[in-house]
């Protein structure tokens, strides 16, 4: 655990992403852009939890608006720079946590220091227009910074992640990860298994032997039998599993050879490599490694040599095995056997990429052994997620990465289909062209209003063409919705955003479960959330 | 426009916006939950909000209760939430309670005076007194609760949607005295043993599930050992620490295997040479938390070395200090108490050792020994959000509540469609309900073995949720609760069901139960059954259902087969089933109010009907599938 974290504070988040998380959590810096409502919920959700350090940024001064929506902004402050306001405030939350802010238009920086951004782990715009928007995701995409796009509008919540490369390790999947390797045995727990003579034992050691040995002997004696091959079809495999029943004594009351029936299927399933992973290592050995390469990316490299290697075609051994019933000796001696062959599996990866490191000039302690152990047992579950760009997602044509998504979406709308979330996306960026042209929101003078609900269901109809869909369930009405909340922030629903957006930034920077790929937006109205890959 | 209400006109209109600020609004609980909710609320400006909660704030509350900070520690939740979201609308009026909502105070006639009631609760026994209440006055009650990244929010209206209480509540795991004393398989009952073990050496003995009569028949050699407390020389403590060992982890064991209590047992449990054990209670100056901690040292996994050292340091620590040895016979086990938490890590592990089952961290022990259910701020802040928007359909009333509102579910990962809230339909009252619909429930037990005491304790307040009831057979009233309640009738609780007056309870009595306190009237009828004690620990079933499966009936939980990322329905569904009591968790009532409290603190698990898809996952997420058992044993 990371030196002053508090276990006591933590305790509760720390039962859900564990030490690594936290670690990850407490050494990133974020840098928040825009202090409103929607800005300011989100970082509050990662200043509790103990993120390392934040900077915010807006060129905004509090104003009697504010008071109203924004939770870290009080009457006293009227006047002041919001940054530096929302920053005092929010520093107050946590102790732990260091926070600075900085006045300044986003646009401006955007214009004039482009590498400021890849300066942080992430970045988080919130209720950024359009024009200035497209840029800074350009900047973060070609800096591999991830960035998280954040906003509320009336009652619709929109985020949307920018992922490149995004390596995960722990992305902790749900099904069962233990591998038993029994029918492709390495020598150590095949000696292991064959030593063990069955017949000589009494009856205690006979029903207490792990089925593990009892299926390496059974798919020993299989094979023996049928030339070498393992039970392929149905009918063999039947067989197989009888086979095992039949080498008990007294089946009904040895619950170890019960297990190992029940468990059949593991003496002759085969290991192998993932196709997502395989595709991983392809793509890690088509590219040389680079002194900017990541550990992940010279883990990856080290991980197809290992492959290639050591593991004659498997990854690293988890290491981890099932309780069963056994004898304690025999089952800690089991136990000892998978863990030893782990931990020389992890070695051989780490000598692989101490080699990969020297080369680079790194030193081998670049990569600490923990680290290369846990890449390791998780070598079968890696992840490396690339969402679409954004300035692919707002391409104004049907080359755009958002025309297919869009139009599955219409073709399978909600219940209620002109509440379908992809609608108010849809309208999200209507609102977003009427802004880019006319330097205002629609709705926000009293006087227009008619006039700014034709001209944003003019240019939903021309977004539409432009992606290549049809209408479906789009009209006049949600082009009334966006014309009416005005681009206005109400409490609640920044509440909604930030408490989403605040969960996928936990992920990406503790780089633990997949994240959101790429879009989610949320109608209040009808409380529907979509997940849209745009 | 530009004043602090500019956004909100613009977003909810004028009318509504008029309906907000006129409102009445009831907060019941400023935890994790409460304290966005309140932030929430003033911002989305409501004006009139009276907020009630027992607890007062504790270190492990700052993380994700934002309106509290360090200085604020032992003061009261309510009143600090209260007076941290005036300063956001000085309109506003915010009226902080600090107490129970179950006591008087917040009966029928407070509940009354609101417009609609928000829960922000911990815990399933507050949630169904409110529901109750809300019921009684016709308030509609927005429920909410989340564990770890999972939560969910729906909305309660008499006569409209179901009740809290319309779906057949997951009750309490209790394990059977014999699998704790001698047939443990799981590190939770390792963890329960350990906890009855503390009671024995440092608490009320007598109350120890582990405890034997002296002056019974056959008493085991350990008590003898036990109660004699050593002095304070540090070799008379060693010499106490060793026999204490010695009597648990070898001498009781090697006797129970003698008594061939294992025949026929998977694997034979091992006793700890005593040897062994005497030389390590001697090492008590290497144990674990004597020397020199590295960071992570509560991830570590004590052995039978360490974990034998670690339990004498303990005997060390207590009796070596006057302060601690004073309380020695009146100690309660308090996961947060870091010489409890040792003791119980280090014996849960010696006896893990000796059944084969695998050993926990001091970390892991205390998630298991204080039913600790993961909490984070993000989920927190989604749930209130989605509960305010939830106020704000209620508010717009256009339609009735049971179209017009959703009871929507927050997920980890997104359903098949991709869906990280999903809204469904709710549904109509449930006409079997005993508490919205017919009244009438029942009840199997063994009519000659239990006490009235027992069964006003145990089923009518713990299972059925009545807060103060009176109970009549036929037209004689038998027993009753509250201010002028007939004190005689009390002479009833010690007699066995089938020896109270008027005949008696036997198969097929009905007992009438009221409680004014909730304006609740039950039939409860009794059945004569005698149960295994293996099967059924409570000795009771409540309704028609058998004890193993309670989860929820299928209708209530579509969801639940497309949570699975690989589409498998059928192992959600079986997770969920086992999963289910992790949601009555913090709920477990115990005969300690005082320490509850501060139990139920910042688990703020999901009201647990139709909680089963979203409990598995995150079972999922804890990794163990042991975190999710409830612990109590007997009346605990
Ligand atoms: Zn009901």
């Amino acid at each position: 655990m990371a030196d002053g974290m508090d276990s006591n504070k933590y305790d509760r988040q720390l039962r859900l992403w564990g030490a690594n998380g936290q670690r990850a959590l407490m050494t990133s810096h974020i840098l928040l852009i825009t202090a409103g409502p929607t800005g300011t919920e989100t970082l509050k959700n990662l200043v509790l939890p103990g993120v390392g350090r934040f900077t915010i940024m807006d060129a905004a001064k509090v104003q009697e608006r504010d008071l109203g929506n924004n939770f870290f902004v009080t009457e006293e402050h009227l006047g002041r720079p919001r940054a530096e306001v929302t920053c005092e405030l929010l520093l107050e939350l946590n102790p732990d946590v260091n926070g600075d802010f900085r006045v300044a238009d986003v646009a401006s920086v955007i214009e004039e220091e482009p590498q400021y951004f890849s300066t942080f782990n992430l970045v988080i715009a919130t209720q950024l227009a359009a024009g200035p928007l497209a840029k800074l995701a350009e900047i973060c995409w070609d800096s591999h910074t991830p960035l998280l796009v954040c906003r509320s509008y009336g009652l619709i919540c929109y985020v949307r992640t920018q992922l490149r490369d995004h390596c995960i390790v722990e992305s902790k999947p749900e099904s069962d990860q233990s591998e038993l390797r029994i029918a492709a045995p390495w020598p150590e727990l095949e000696a292991h298994c064959s030593a063990v003579d069955l017949a000589k034992l009494d009856s205690k050691e006979h029903s207490h032997t792990p089925y593990v040995v009892l299926m390496f002997q059974a798919i020993a004696a299989w094979k023996a039998q049928h030339g070498g091959q393992l039970p392929a079809s149905f009918e063999e495999k039947r067989k197989f599993q009888q086979t095992i029943k039949d080498m008990a004594r007294d089946f009904d009351n040895e619950i170890n050879f019960q297990e190992a029936s029940e468990h059949y299927y593991k003496a002759y399933t085969l290991p192998c490599v993932p196709e997502e992973i395989q595709a991983l290592l392809a793509e890690a050995q088509a590219h040389d490694l680079t002194p900017q390469s990541s550990s992940f990316r010279v883990l990856l490299r080290a991980l197809a040599d290992f492959v290639a290697q050591e593991g004659g075609g498997l990854l690293p051994l988890p290491g981890d095995i099932p309780d069963m019933t056994s004898d304690t000796d025999s089952f800690v001696a089991l136990q000892a056997l998978y863990k030893a062959k782990a931990a020389r599996d992890a070695a051989a990866l780490a000598t692989h990429a101490a080699r990969h490191l020297a080369a680079l000039g790194r030193p081998a302690s670049t990569i600490a052994p923990d680290d290369v152990a846990l890449f390791a047992k998780n070598a079968h579950c890696l992840l490396s997620v690339t969402t679409s760009a954004l300035k692919q997602e707002l391409a104004a044509d049907a080359s755009s990465s958002a025309a297919e998504g869009v139009a599955e979406a219409m073709e399978d709308p909600a219940e209620l289909p002109a509440q379908t979330p992809i609608c108010w996306y849809l309208a999200l960026r209507a609102a977003d062209r009427f802004q880019a042209k006319r330097g205002r929101w629609p709705g926000e003078t009293a006087a227009t209003i008619a006039l700014d609900n034709q001209a944003v269901w003019a240019e939903l109809q021309a977004l539409v063409k432009e992606l290549g869909v049809g209408k479906g369930p789009l009209g006049l009405a949600h082009a009334r919705e966006v014309v009416r909340a005005g681009a206005s922030e109400v409490h609640c629903v920044a509440s909604v955003v930030g408490g989403i957006a605040s969960q996928e930034a936990v992920k990406v920077v503790t780089r633990q479960y997949a994240p959101l790929d790429n879009t989610a937006v949320y109608n209040g109205v009808a409380g529907v959330l979509g997940v849209y890959k745009l | 426009m530009a004043d602090r209400y500019a956004h909100l006109r613009a977003s909810l209109g004028d009318e509504l916006l008029a309906k907000v600020q006129a409102a009445k609004l009831l907060v019941v609980g400023a935890g994790g939950i409460g304290c966005e909710l309140l932030k929430n609320l003033v911002l989305t400006g409501f004006l009139n909000i009276h907020v009630v909660d027992l607890d007062i704030i504790d270190v492990s509350n700052l993380n994700r209760q934002f309106l509290f900070r360090q200085e604020h520690v032992g003061m009261s939740k309510s009143q600090v939430a209260a007076a941290a979201v005036k300063v956001f609308n000085p309109d506003a009026t915010i009226v902080a309670h600090h107490g129970n909502v179950k006591s008087p105070e917040f009966g029928l006639n407070f509940v009354a005076q609101f417009d609609l009631v928000l829960n922000a609760l911990d815990n399933v026994d507050a949630r169904r007194h409110v529901n109750r209440l809300c019921l009684a006055k016709d308030k509609p009650l927005i429920e909410s609760g989340t564990t770890g990244y999972l939560g969910q929010v729906t909305v309660i209206r008499k006569g409209e949607t179901e009740c809290y209480e319309c779906q057949p509540k997951p009750t309490q795991k209790s394990y059977p005295i014999c699998t704790i004393r001698s047939t443990p398989d799981k590190p939770v009952h390792c963890v329960v043993w350990a906890k009855e073990l503390f009671r024995l050496l440092f608490g009320r003995a007598e109350d120890s599930m582990l405890y034997e009569d002296p002056a019974g028949d056959e008493p085991s050699a350990y008590m003898a050992t036990v109660t004699a407390r050593p002095e304070a020389s540090a070799d008379a403590i060693t010499a106490y620490a060793a026999a204490v060992l010695v009597a648990q982890f070898e001498t009781e064991v090697a006797k129970r295997i003698g008594m061939d209590v294992y025949k026929g047992a998977k694997r034979l449990p091992e006793a700890v040479a005593g040897g062994a054990l005497r030389a390590l209670a001697a090492e008590y100056a290497q144990a674990p938390s004597r020397v020199a901690r590295k960071a992570g040292w509560d991830r570590d996994v004590w052995g039978v070395e360490e974990s034998a050292r670690e339990f004498s340091a303990c005997l060390h620590d207590v009796y070596s200090s006057a302060a601690l040895r004073e309380h020695v016979g009146s100690m309660e086990f308090d996961k947060d108490d870091k010489i409890a938490m040792r003791f119980v890590t280090a014996a849960c592990n010696l006896r893990s050792v000796v059944f084969h089952i695998p050993l926990q961290s001091y970390h892991d022990a205390k998630g298991i020994a204080g039913n600790i259910i993961a909490a984070i701020a993000t989920t927190n802040a989604i749930i209130a959000g989605l509960q305010v928007l939830e106020a704000l359909k209620i508010m717009r009333a256009a339609k009735p509540i049971r179209e017009a509102c959703n009871y929507v579910w927050c997920l980890r990962e997104g359903t098949r469609k991709g869906l990280l809230l999903q809204p469904t339909a709710l549904e109509p009252p449930s006409k079997g309900c005993f508490v919205c619909g017919t009244r009438t429930v029942d009840v199997h037990l063994d009519t000659a073995a239990l006490t009235f005491g027992e069964f006003v304790s145990r089923v009518l307040k713990s299972r059925l949720g009545v807060n103060e009831p009176s109970v009549s057979v036929g037209s004689s009233l038998i027993y009753e609760e509250g201010e002028d309640a007939a004190q005689g009738l009390r002479a009833n609780l010690p007699k066995r069901l089938r020896d109270l007056p008027g005949g008696g309870v036997t198969d097929g009595t009905s007992l009438s139960v009221e409680d004014f306190s909730q304006d609740l009237d039950v039939t409860v009828c009794v059945y004569h059954r005698v149960f295994d004690e293996e099967e059924v620990p409570d000795g009771f079933v409540v309704g028609g259902q058998m004890p193993v499966a309670s989860a929820a009936k299928p209708s209530a939980e579509p969801p639940s087969a497309e949570t699975g990322t690989n589409g498998a329905p059928a192992a959600a569904a079986a997770a969920a089933a086992a999963a289910v009591p992790a949601a009555a968790a913090a709920a477990a009532p115990t005969a300690q109010p005082a320490k509850r409290g501060r139990e139920d603190g910042g688990s703020e698990e999901p009201p647990s009907k139709r909680a089963a898809a979203t409990v598995a996952t995150a079972v999922d997420t804890t990794g163990g599938d042991d975190d999710d058992d409830v612990i109590c044993v007997g009346d605990d």
